[in-house]
């Protein structure tokens, strides 16, 4: 197996799990075996004592990185500074290895849609985006990955793949990649394309999280639900992932129908089957 | 004649448009706005839906994902209002509030925001009122920890400056007056009560987090005197204005009252 190297000198932090507060206490109480938590950013931004309280406890006791969905990379509306001060101010307050969102837009003439809606893959949007994440690597000043999204519609006027899209916009900005093997799964099914070729087109130096996760197949296509075990399929691409360049910090998310902490872990152990791992990090 | 593709900003605008309006895609893709952008006949020119289905198919997913998503918000914030009204009338209310008071924050938690005074316009007025209540709940889960003073605390304040003394509030605290009974309501809820419209009355409430978010009646005096010293005025000045003519009652009152404030933890601190 290989030994993976990325571009940002960043560790391999082996295996976590995104920090959900019906764990919290367990968590705390039993101090389980995982190399990291991941904040998703927004349930974090928050003045409200309960979040804080739990995010001062947690950083004492494990590495954390910070995941978000409301940046809108792809926007052309004006990035949200507000947001992104207290994106920064976040990161700096728990010392997150690194911060992620999305390759979509979320909001547009001043409405939000708190989704992550797909960008047409063309030379006007890889420039716009390109832009956009070279000016939030800046403000944040830490390092920023751009995750690929699932979609569930494409556009005909596309001139490029969305993986010769990232690869593109990685270029341009500088900025590395959180994969999500299940998007990458969930959108090939959606959009008729090759998921291992998408996979095996990313450079490995470029990588330095992956994201796994159960989705819903709703009979004529798939639906990135968080929901559930990661599906065979998707832990097979994995493995071919790792194979190739070696183990990178992975993660589980699961969000909607939570199951205990117990269920959550197994489901994540069974990444050191298919070449996962490392969980010899200190903690 | 149709177009081979949108400028980005077009697109978008277009997309969120349709997404966050109508009963279902169909009827938003119509809308005049929408229209503008992109005509409903050129959609299945640019867009392509997953798998088997077709454009419309493909945006009437996040459609679909949008409505469900910003419903949610509000039932978990106005889980009361929801009880009370029973399922079908909170949608057609919090569907009519969402197409003029679509989501304009990163976050969901403002997304609330202008219901009650939305509601004042379109429902009874009680339902307003229950809708303010919970906000005002919301609101208090959100602010800031701080320290609290315990009634020994105040019993510290030397005598000759008592009246020139300025409690703090806690920033959860909260106050309001409904034109009905809207607390009794809500704490029928809260206690798994069969839940009636509530009775015109005027009621005063005082809104705070304690271990969980607390929710209290107060009579008109104490109401008062919590309003000014919340308002930043000293103690003399609120007590003055609760009780321009005390009699020994209201002493009583106003001691209760204060000793009932601290214990409860509603003051960060005494300014002297």
């Amino acid at each position: 197996m290989a030994e993976h190297h990325n571009r940002w000198g960043l560790p391999n932090l082996g295996l976590g799990l995104g920090l959900r507060s019906p764990h919290v206490d367990q968590i705390l109480e039993e101090q389980p075996a995982l190399g990291f938590f991941e904040l998703l950013s927004e349930n974090y931004l928050t003045r409200a004592a309960k979040p804080n309280r739990i995010l001062d406890e947690i950083k004492e006791r494990y590495p954390l990185v910070m995941h978000g969905v409301s940046l809108s990379v792809g926007s052309t509306d004006p990035l949200d500074l507000d947001y992104l001060r207290q994106l920064k101010a976040l990161a700096d307050r728990s010392g997150a290895a690194w911060v992620s969102d999305h390759l979509s837009f979320t909001f547009a003439g001043g409405q939000n849609s708190h989704d992550l809606l797909p960008l047409p893959y063309t030379e006007e949007a890889l420039r716009h985006t390109a832009a956009r994440v070279r000016q939030v690597a800046d403000l944040l000043e830490r390092p920023f990955f751009i995750e690929n999204p699932s979609s569930y519609l494409s556009f005909k006027y596309s001139t490029m793949a969305e993986h010769e899209f990232l690869l593109r916009l990685m270029e341009e900005s500088g900025c590395g990649m959180l994969l999500d093997v299940n998007n990458v799964y969930v959108s090939a099914y959606n959009h008729g394309f090759d998921a291992a070729a998408y996979l095996d087109a990313i450079p490995g130096d470029r990588v330095v999280q992956i994201h796994l996760a159960g989705h819903t197949h709703k009979g004529t296509h798939l639906l990135d639900t968080h929901d559930d075990h990661v599906v065979d399929e998707v832990w097979a691409l994995y493995r071919r992932v790792v194979e190739r360049i070696g183990p990178v910090s992975t993660l589980i998310e699961w969000d909607d129908d939570l199951p205990n902490f117990e269920v959550l872990y197994a489901e994540l152990m069974k990444a050191k089957l298919h070449g996962g791992g490392a969980l010899d990090v200190a903690i | 004649m149709s177009r081979s593709e949108l400028p980005l900003a077009e697109l978008q605008r277009w997309m969120v448009e349709v997404i966050s309006h109508g009963p279902d895609v169909e009827h938003s893709l119509q809308r005049p706005v929408a229209r503008e952008l992109l005509r409903p006949d050129e959609v299945a020119a640019l867009i392509k839906g997953p798998g088997p289905l077709g454009a419309v198919a493909g945006v009437g997913i996040y459609h679909r994902m949008y409505q469900l998503r910003l419903r949610e918000a509000l039932e978990i914030d106005f889980p009361a209002l929801q009880a009370a009204l029973g399922k079908e009338r909170f949608l057609e209310l919090a569907n009519g509030y969402l197409e003029v008071h679509p989501s304009r924050s990163w976050t969901l938690n403002r997304l609330g925001d202008d219901w009650p005074a939305h509601l004042q316009k379109v429902a009874e007025p009680w339902i307003a009122e229950l809708a303010q209540l919970e906000l005002e709940q919301t609101l208090a889960i959100q602010s800031p920890a701080s320290p609290r003073i315990s009634p020994a605390d105040l019993a510290q304040i030397p005598p000759d400056q008592f009246a020139d003394a300025h409690l703090r509030p806690i920033p959860s605290l909260r106050l309001m007056v409904a034109e009905h009974d809207v607390l009794r309501l809500y704490l029928a809820y809260r206690d798994d009560q069969p839940l009636r419209p509530p009775a015109p009355e005027r009621t005063r409430i005082a809104i705070y987090r304690g271990e969980r978010t607390e929710q209290f009646g107060l009579l008109e005096a104490p109401f008062t005197m919590l309003q000014a010293l919340a308002g930043g005025r000293s103690l003399g000045e609120a007590i003055e204005a609760a009780y321009p003519e005390p009699t020994e009652a209201d002493a009583e009152e106003l001691q209760a009252s204060l000793a009932d404030w601290t214990s409860r933890g509603l003051f960060a601190g005494v300014e002297l």
